[in-house]
């Protein structure tokens, strides 16, 4: 059952209704049952994984509880990592194994098992958020759940379970613990959201999914241009359909009346590489990755090349979160390498940008950083290393050809929809960027901020896509 | 500050009195409302003007009568309906002709269909093209109702009804009573005819055995069952006393098919010997034209007739067997 989905909706405006009718003190066993019955919808077994990383959770918080200790939250640590290492990496390791071992050793002697388990929808989110409480308890950030029920709960919240934003304890935790009143002004903040968010994956997302994927599915047989399109179009893509989730899980858990860290920022408005991923791009994993892996590594305060190392490994290991795949390696190799440059190059970046208006060393850093992300964007979504070169090789190997095949492209109504509902997005984008749109737009009169809401419907009836219901985000 | 995409707003950002649609909310649900009646009814006539080929918009739109034939079945008895060849099948058989064959549908659609025509019409016989792929699978029979095949049907409680009545369809009572698959129709302002009719049908096509292969890996499970066989000979039971019950008499019809393309079907002697043996237990005509047209040229891709094919299927017998000769 997706976001975007009638079923969920329908799901959703019942659970709402009963969850406002419950006496306070009750509201979080309604919420912990719809979030297990959630997610048994997907993979009913799957729900036992669910209930163990959350017993592992809590075993671990209290003994830490007791008596900090590394050996505990190591082995609490371990047992939430073995989940995510047998479902989604042995395969994987599996196949590398072989493929290493191959020219020495005979490939059927060497036949190595696969397990071929069902990867569990949101399995890399709700491990995350387990090992993140598990950590904070052990450093004392927190302190450890006593309620069982609460803990649950927090692994379990349905609006982040199958795509985050990766959640932190405390700031959950102290909600539920506060108690959760009917808030008005954030109810009508998250049905915003819930509006914005479903717009971005419904009408724009899903549009430009089809002109992608028909370019994905075979590039061998499609020309330079519809390559380059597809290629432009992925960038949109993917940012609205994840930032699209985020933005209804947020406003799904605000009208429930709890707040959810924010996990996109216009991230394609971005100067540089780091700003990107620091600072406007699925946010809560860079913060992630930040705390429980760049930091415990020595953050900065190392030596130079180490720094370099440091930055590198957490993105190569966030390549390998997003999927067991080289494909993703890649990516997030590609990514490391450009944040160890960015910082290699401070010195001629920094004389260069003295020399030259604010105003155009904005606007170039902007548009560098959305093209090399683009380009890792290639690795992300190509089905294997071999077609994102291939995809690659045929756009830098035509790009003197494009004004003769410029007029071949078939320019159709798809097209040109996709790129207005992408000047549309980017607008608004830029209006947000100077001042909160939802904010801009409470100082304006009734009718035209009935008139937004209205257009955004009008848009999900009309040329809204409610056929494509699978977010990309939910695979890993 | 919360910002469009930057929500966790701290509690200081969030106004005590939210200036928007929850301070007037009935009012702005009935505007909502309002401004969705509009776009339904726009939907609704965007359907009337521009139908063509939707079998429930044709079920719907053509005026209360009595009929001499429909024709049901999947995308092998649609091409009788292309161009003129429904008009041109009438004159050769001498009876009024509706075709309601739905692309890749098996009996349980059919009947559907077949249902909601008995709700305006009536009809002296019902040729039934039986096509083995269709016995096999849910994929042709009750998943391959969707949305899109009741995007262009009229607004009619009848359809409503109907669909209720089977189980498997009630799903979509909701998308189509509330308007939405006509208001979301990405097609709207297309031809609703096929691909096959626009682009195809006036063609001839050259085999090439790997796409033959990929048809029929396509159409058929990797195992058939029996069980989902017997099941859908139960549902062409059901159809036949549906039939009956309005007093029409069921004609079970093989289409032709290119021989290099029936060879290669899984089981196909089995399932030809086995709904003989169903029509010959009912007392129903079957019919096997299947050899009728072996030359290729009779056909515009691996198994579907074309122009010349549908002229020669109807002068070939299929017009005489209409006439009950």
């Amino acid at each position: 059952m997706q976001f975007n989905s009638f079923a969920f909706l329908g799901f959703f405006a019942v659970l709402t209704g009963l969850y406002y009718v419950l006496p306070a003190r009750w509201r979080w066993v309604l919420l912990l049952v719809a979030s297990y019955w959630f997610y048994s919808q997907f993979q009913l077994v799957y729900v036992l994984l669910l209930a163990y990383s959350t017993l592992v959770a809590y075993a671990a918080g209290l003994a830490l509880h007791r008596r900090a200790s590394k050996a505990v939250m190591w082995l609490g640590v371990g047992l939430e990592l073995a989940v995510l290492v047998l479902f989604k990496y042995v395969d994987f390791l599996a196949g590398l194994l072989e493929g290493a071992a191959a020219p020495l050793v005979d490939a059927e002697a060497l036949a190595l098992p696969r397990l071929g388990w069902l990867l569990p929808a949101g399995l890399s989110f709700f491990v995350f958020s387990t090992v993140s409480y598990i950590v904070d308890v052990q450093r004392r950030t927190i302190p450890a759940e006593r309620h069982l029920g609460h803990l649950a709960l927090y692994v379990a919240f349905f609006p982040k379970l199958i795509a985050g934003p990766i959640e932190r304890a405390g700031a959950f935790l102290g909600q539920l613990r506060a108690g959760i009143r009917f808030e008005p002004a954030l109810v009508m903040l998250g049905l915003q959201l819930l509006l914005w968010g479903l717009f971005k994956k419904v009408v724009i997302a899903d549009r430009l999914a089809e002109v992608v994927n028909a370019a994905f599915t075979n590039p061998d047989f499609q020309s330079p241009v519809a390559l380059i399109v597809a290629v432009y179009f992925y960038a949109f893509q993917i940012y609205c359909d994840f930032s699209g989730y985020s933005d209804m899980a947020i406003g799904l858990a605000a009208i429930l009346g709890y707040r959810l860290m924010e996990n996109f920022r216009r991230p394609y408005f971005s100067r540089s590489v780091p700003e990107f991923w620091a600072e406007r791009w699925h946010i809560s994993l860079s913060r992630w990755f930040k705390d429980y892996v760049y930091f415990p590594m020595g953050g900065s305060r190392v030596t130079r090349p180490r720094w370099y190392l440091n930055q590198f490994t957490v993105f190569f290991v966030s390549g390998l979160w997003h999927g067991a795949n080289l494909t993703f390696v890649i990516w997030g190799a590609l990514n490391g390498l450009y944040q160890v440059l960015y910082h290699v190059l401070a010195g001629p970046r920094k004389a260069l940008g003295g020399r030259l208006p604010v105003w155009l060393w904005s606007a170039l850093g902007i548009a560098l950083t959305f093209h090399l992300v683009l380009l890792s964007w290639v690795f992300f979504r190509a089905s294997s290393v071999q077609q994102a070169w291939s995809i690659l090789a045929r756009i830098f190997g035509s790009l003197g050809l494009l004004p003769a095949l410029l007029p071949a492209y078939n320019w159709n109504a798809a097209f040109w929809t996709s790129l207005g509902l992408i000047a549309v997005l980017v607008l608004i984008e830029l209006l947000d960027e100077f001042r909160s749109l939802w904010s801009w737009l409470a100082a304006r009169p009734i009718a035209l901020r009935w008139g937004f809401y209205y257009a955004l419907a009008a848009c999900l009836l009309l040329i809204g896509n409610w056929g494509m219901t699978q977010f990309v985000y939910m695979q890993f | 500050m919360a910002s469009i995409s930057n929500m966790a707003p701290p509690a200081s950002d969030v106004p005590a009195r939210p200036r928007g649609a929850l301070d007037h909310w009935p009012i702005f649900l009935l505007i909502g409302l309002a401004l969705y009646a509009a776009l339904y009814l726009w939907a609704e006539s965007v359907v009337r003007d521009g139908g063509e080929r939707n079998r429930f918009f044709m079920i719907a739109s053509t005026a209360p009568g009595q009929f001499d034939t429909v024709i049901l079945g999947a995308s092998h008895a649609m091409p009788l309906g292309y161009a003129d060849f429904n008009d041109r099948l009438e004159a050769a058989s001498g009876g009024r002709v509706m075709n309601l064959a739905i692309e890749g549908a098996g009996v349980v659609p059919n009947r559907l269909v077949l249902d909601y025509f008995f709700t305006r019409h009536k009809t002296k016989q019902v040729a039934f093209f039986v096509d083995s792929f269709a016995f096999y699978s849910p994929q042709w029979n009750e998943d391959r109702l969707d949305d899109a095949l009741v995007a262009r049907a009229p607004f009619d409680p009848a359809l409503v009804e109907i669909l209720w009545r089977y189980p498997w369809a009630r799903r979509l009572i909701l998308p189509y009573a509330s308007g939405f698959t006509k208001i979301n129709n990405q097609r709207r302002f297309e031809s609703d005819r096929s691909e096959a009719e626009l682009t195809k049908f006036e063609k001839t096509y050259r085999p090439i055995p790997q796409i033959d292969r990929q048809r029929i890996a396509y159409l058929y499970p990797e195992t058939l069952s029996e069980t989902e066989f017997q099941r859908y000979l139960r549902e062409l039971g059901g159809l036949a006393d549906l039939a009956a019950a309005r007093g029409a008499t069921l004609l079970l019809v093989k289409p032709p098919t290119p021989p290099r393309y029936r060879e290669a079907l899984p089981d196909e002697p089995a399932f030809d010997a086995a709904i003989a043996s169903f029509a010959a237990s009912r007392g129903l005509v079957y019919r096997d034209f299947s050899a009728l047209l072996p030359d290729d040229a009779n056909y515009y891709d691996t198994d579907h007739m074309n122009a010349v094919g549908v002229a020669g299927f109807i002068d070939g017998g299929f017009a005489a067997l209409l006439r009950g000769e």
